[in-house]
């Protein structure tokens, strides 16, 4: 037969095409890069105007930052701060550890400020020196006859205005954070008075390679173990994105581990169930197998790291691939004796490839939106399912020569199922109006959250840690930042200057609890030769003020104009804690963060971007909530629409009365998980919609092999079990996740494709069965 | 904490004052004796003589200091000028000026002196000695305290301070590394009444009271 042989050609194919797999994978997968950090499944930036490489170094940067506080032993000494901060130099993924500022850093800040005293000033003292010179005389003298101030000769002598120590007076005015400098250290204190030291450090390296950084977050939490050894009455608080994407990590590992185990063995309990045979076993592994390393395979090849929740979530395209080969083997199994896997597979070649195209179809339509996360998951499900069904067609029927052959009774249920649908009025209406109440009222009872937080679930001691160390330093752990970006240094300088007074009134009105600019300290030429100037005008009348208190000082100059460029301010202990927020030449343009903290209105930051030219607001979390909440608007939509269309369909197929009738199990099975998720509690977002159209995809499968005329109910309600336990369970699996949005995935899959399973025999034509 | 200390020191001069036989001058004593005065009341003169200005800068005025509430150092002349600190906040206001807050536990850096007083009349001995070389003289019924500062930073601020007095406590000077000299003279203690007037208490309401 020719037709045979062509068969066997193409099996061969595919063993020679497997093969080549299993090469590539040889050499691909032990240096295959995991991806865990959470935010990578997420869309890119969307920001159209920020390149992706830079947003990836703003992450990068932000993700390799550490910090630490040390609380003081009881002696209230700091020793086990500096304990902490000799330990830290010891582990070789921290670099750039900073603890307490020597003396040398001490005069070199001071030095700094006495340097540009005339050039970095704040607006206040700027309006005070232009507006009320005299006034300001006054101050002077009264800092010189207070007991209290210590001003000396020599520092009137060099500064008559005292401007190096209004600065700093300014600065300490308009700090809003409780870190203080004592004993050297930066330093917190909490409602007991006990002091914190900070310890800041970097990690060398941002991308984080799972067991690597998990050995560095163990050594960090021997190294705490030993702290309280030491000093039972200290204790470290330690921050970094770090401890989030180990967590993260290790959870998705142990989930991929028992989700997929538990996926594993339930498929093989029920296919050692239903065949009781190990052919049908070994076959049914065969086709999984061959579409996972497929599936692995392609996501090698098309990715550079692969996400492990995206692994997470594939394991349940084990429920579906291994569908296909339960198809044929209980085809199989159930046809006469004489015939061959070839008439097999004939008989169900039809609904086969229309089960994998209307899955790959509602797969391809993860694509649409910009995660990601769920690229890997279409690519891996696409070539795993393609993988899995290649096999199935083209060896089984080669290799299905020795499985078990029985008309058994299984089908005693089945046909009873079938049948009550056919003849009993309470099961046909009954349980589809049951179905539709659930729907109905899980549609107007369910709320929607588009939160990113459903993608992150840490434990509360996350929570209080991050509270901890937010309340002693004032600083959250915001993600937002102003992103500036200009031509030139001094540019990128100017427009983050025009934005400072725009920050002011945003903190006025109460839509941000405060922002930090790199130019307090690093203010452009132009403003320097401004302030220069003021201060210039200034000197007259304030030595004229001093004289007429009777200090009699000569006119002083202004100091020389120094002007104040980018690299001495990096290479100043001054920017230490800003200069993360410079990021220099990038892309071809100069590039500087502004942080915003406490934000309360996301739109109003948005709109003072958008008026100021190369500015960009980048809130990660509002950014991608906003994408959330947009997709899944869209796919409300989308599935809506392919509802219609499927109507409209199965109506010109199978008349308007029968069209319904055939659409109904899939449109109660979208709207019945509604029920499920309001019942449980659970919010529904852009997850939930991707598990429906999921649902959409691989209900109407059920429904078809019902609705197809030739279609031997019993039979097909037996493999439509089998196949809707398979897919249960490796989508079921996934409402334990402890991440919320997977485990709402997977309660919508699980719901919807059962409800689609359980209402198919609505879609089975009246006709008693054709079975012989 | 640092003003706190600063509290201290001053009513340890002041405790200095209230007649305190100089060979009896044992620090821990006068920690007591600090502890036993609530309420302090005095006049003071200050001279500053700084390098470059030809004339000293001399001032007087009140100083009132409560254990409880902090200082308050009300300088009547030449110009009005008032300083009310606590162990928390320094607060400044010259005549038709807005008054200037500095907190003292943001910037220690900005109590220089302060810090250095704080240090020096801690009633801390160890620390004392560990800062300074001391002296002690008496001539002719006057008795002279002279600290010297052993090492940086303390040298880099201070050459000498001296406190001297005859029955009473007299005068603090400072001289500083740069030859600046600061004279302060204390004079009729008042330590009745033991608490703080109406008056006295509305002064300190300016300022967030003390914590404990």
């Amino acid at each position: 037969m020719p037709s045979r042989q062509l068969h066997r050609a193409f099996a061969f194919l595919w063993l020679a095409i497997l093969v080549g797999i299993g090469l590539f994978l040889h050499c691909k997968l032990p240096n295959a890069a995991v991806e865990t950090n959470i935010l990578a499944l997420l869309p890119d930036g969307g920001d159209d105007a920020l390149p992706p490489e830079l947003a990836e170094e703003v992450a990068g940067r932000l993700n390799r930052q550490m910090l630490w506080l040390v609380s003081d032993s009881n002696n209230g000494d700091c020793l086990p701060a500096e304990w902490w901060i000799s330990e830290l130099q010891k582990i070789p993924e921290i670099a750039l550890v900073e603890g307490p500022v020597d003396a040398a850093a001490q005069s070199r800040w001071a030095e700094f400020f006495f340097k540009f005293r005339a050039q970095i000033l704040t607006a206040k003292t700027r309006s005070q020196l232009a507006q009320n010179p005299e006034n300001w005389g006054q101050w002077v003298v009264a800092q010189l006859y207070s007991p209290f101030a210590g001003v000396t000769s020599r520092e009137l002598q060099r500064d008559p205005a005292l401007l190096a120590r209004a600065h700093q007076f300014a600065l300490q005015h308009d700090s809003t954070a409780p870190v203080t400098f004592a004993q050297n250290w930066l330093t917190a204190q909490d409602a007991s008075g006990k002091k914190w030291r900070l310890v800041s450090g970097e990690l060398k390296n941002s991308s984080f390679d799972i067991a690597h950084s998990h050995a560095l977050v163990e050594k960090l939490s021997t190294l705490e173990s030993e702290l309280r050894r030491r000093w039972p009455d200290s204790a470290v608080l330690q921050r970094g994105a770090l401890f989030y994407s180990d967590y993260a990590a290790t959870q998705a590992k142990s989930e991929l581990g028992w989700l997929g185990t538990l996926s594993a063995i339930g498929v093989v309990l029920l296919v050692g169930f239903f065949f009781r045979s190990p052919g049908p076993f070994l076959l049914t592994i065969l086709a999984t197998g061959t579409g996972m390393i497929t599936g692995i395979a392609a996501l090698l090849a098309s990715f550079e790291k692969v996400h492990l929740l995206a692994l997470v979530l594939s394991t349940s395209v084990i429920g579906i691939a291994v569908d296909y080969a339960l198809h044929f083997l209980t085809e199989r199994m159930m046809s006469p004796p004489a015939e061959t896997g070839f008439d097999a597979l004939r008989r169900i070649m039809k609904p086969l490839v229309f089960s994998f195209f209307t899955t790959l179809l509602s797969y391809l339509v993860f694509l649409a939106a910009p995660f990601p996360g769920f690229r890997q998951i279409t690519v891996y499900a696409i070539f795993g399912l393609a993988g899995a069904f290649l096999t199935v067609v083209l060896w089984f029927p080669f290799l299905s020569k020795k499985t078990p052959r029985r008309i058994s009774k299984k089908r005693n249920f089945s046909e009873f199922w079938t049948r009550i649908w056919r003849t009993h009025k309470l099961v046909r209406h009954g349980i589809p109006a049951l179905a539709a109440v659930v729907g109905a009222a899980g549609f107007f009872a369910l709320e929607t959250n588009d939160d990113i937080g459903a993608f992150q679930s840490f434990p509360a001691s996350f929570r209080e840690n991050e509270a901890a160390v937010g309340a002693l330093t004032g600083q959250g752990a915001d993600m937002t930042w102003f992103v500036v970006r200009s031509d030139s240094a001094e540019g990128l300088l100017q427009k983050m200057e025009r934005l400072s007074p725009l920050l002011g009134e945003l903190k006025g009105a109460k839509k941000i609890s405060g922002a930090r600019l790199l130019t307090d300290s690093l203010p452009s030429l132009d403003t320097q030769r401004k302030n220069h100037q003021v201060v210039s005008a200034a000197l007259p009348a304030i030595c004229a003020s001093l004289r007429n208190s009777e200090i009699d000082i000569p006119d002083a100059a202004a100091p020389e104009f120094h002007p104040l460029l980018p690299d001495e301010w990096l290479a100043s202990p001054v920017s230490r804690g800003m200069r993360l927020a410079w990021f220099g030449q990038k892309d071809g343009k100069m590039t500087a963060l502004v942080p915003v903290t406490g934000v309360t209105d996301d739109a109003a930051l948005r709109q003072v971007a958008s008026t100021l030219p190369d500015v960009h607001w980048l809130n990660r979390r509002a950014q991608l909530s906003g994408i959330f909440s947009t997709y899944r608007i869209h796919f409300g939509k989308l599935l809506m629409v392919s509802l219609i269309l499927v109507l409209a369909v199965f109506m010109v197929r199978f008349g308007i009365f029968r069209g319904l009738r055939t659409t109904l199990p899939v449109l109660l099975a979208v709207f019945v998980p509604f029920g499920v998720l309001a019942a449980t509690g659970q919010p529904l977002n852009l997850f939930s919609l991707l598990a429906l159209v999921l649902v959409l995809g691989i209900g109407i499968d059920y429904t078809l092999f019902f609705a197809n005329e030739n279609a031997r109910p019993a039979t097909t309600m037996l493999a439509v079990s089998v196949d809707a336990l398979t897919t249960l369970l490796g989508f079921g699996m996934l409402a334990f996740s402890h991440l919320p949005a997977i485990a709402g995935f997977g309660l919508v899959l699980s719901s919807g494709i059962f409800t689609a399973y359980l209402l198919a025999p609505l879609a089975q034509n009246g006709n008693p069965p054709i079975h012989t | 904490m640092k003003s706190r200390r600063i509290i201290f020191s001053f009513l340890i001069l002041l405790a200095l004052a209230a007649g305190t036989p100089a060979h009896a001058l044992v620090l821990e004593d006068l920690q007591k004796r600090f502890e036993s005065i609530p309420v302090l009341r005095c006049e003071f003169q200050q001279e500053k003589q700084i390098h470059g200005i030809d004339k000293p800068l001399k001032s007087r005025g009140e100083l009132l200091v409560a254990r409880e509430a902090g200082l308050f150092w009300n300088q009547k002349k030449p110009f009005e000028n008032t300083l009310l600190m606590n162990e928390g906040v320094l607060f400044q206001r010259i005549a038709g000026q807005p008054p200037q807050i500095i907190t003292a536990e943001k910037q220690p850096q900005l109590f220089q002196l302060n810090r250095l007083l704080t240090g020096l009349f801690r009633a801390d001995r160890a620390m004392l000695e560990k800062n300074f070389t001391t002296s002690f003289s008496e001539e002719g019924g006057r008795w002279k305290i002279v600290l010297s500062p052993r090492e940086a930073p303390l040298d880099k601020i201070f050459r000498r301070i001296t406190l001297s007095g005859e029955e009473n406590f007299k005068t603090a000077i400072f001289e500083d590394a740069q030859g600046d000299l600061t004279t302060i003279t204390f004079s009729n203690f008042k330590m009745s009444p033991p608490t703080l007037t109406a008056a006295e208490k509305e002064i300190f309401s300016q300022i967030p009271p003390l914590r404990e």
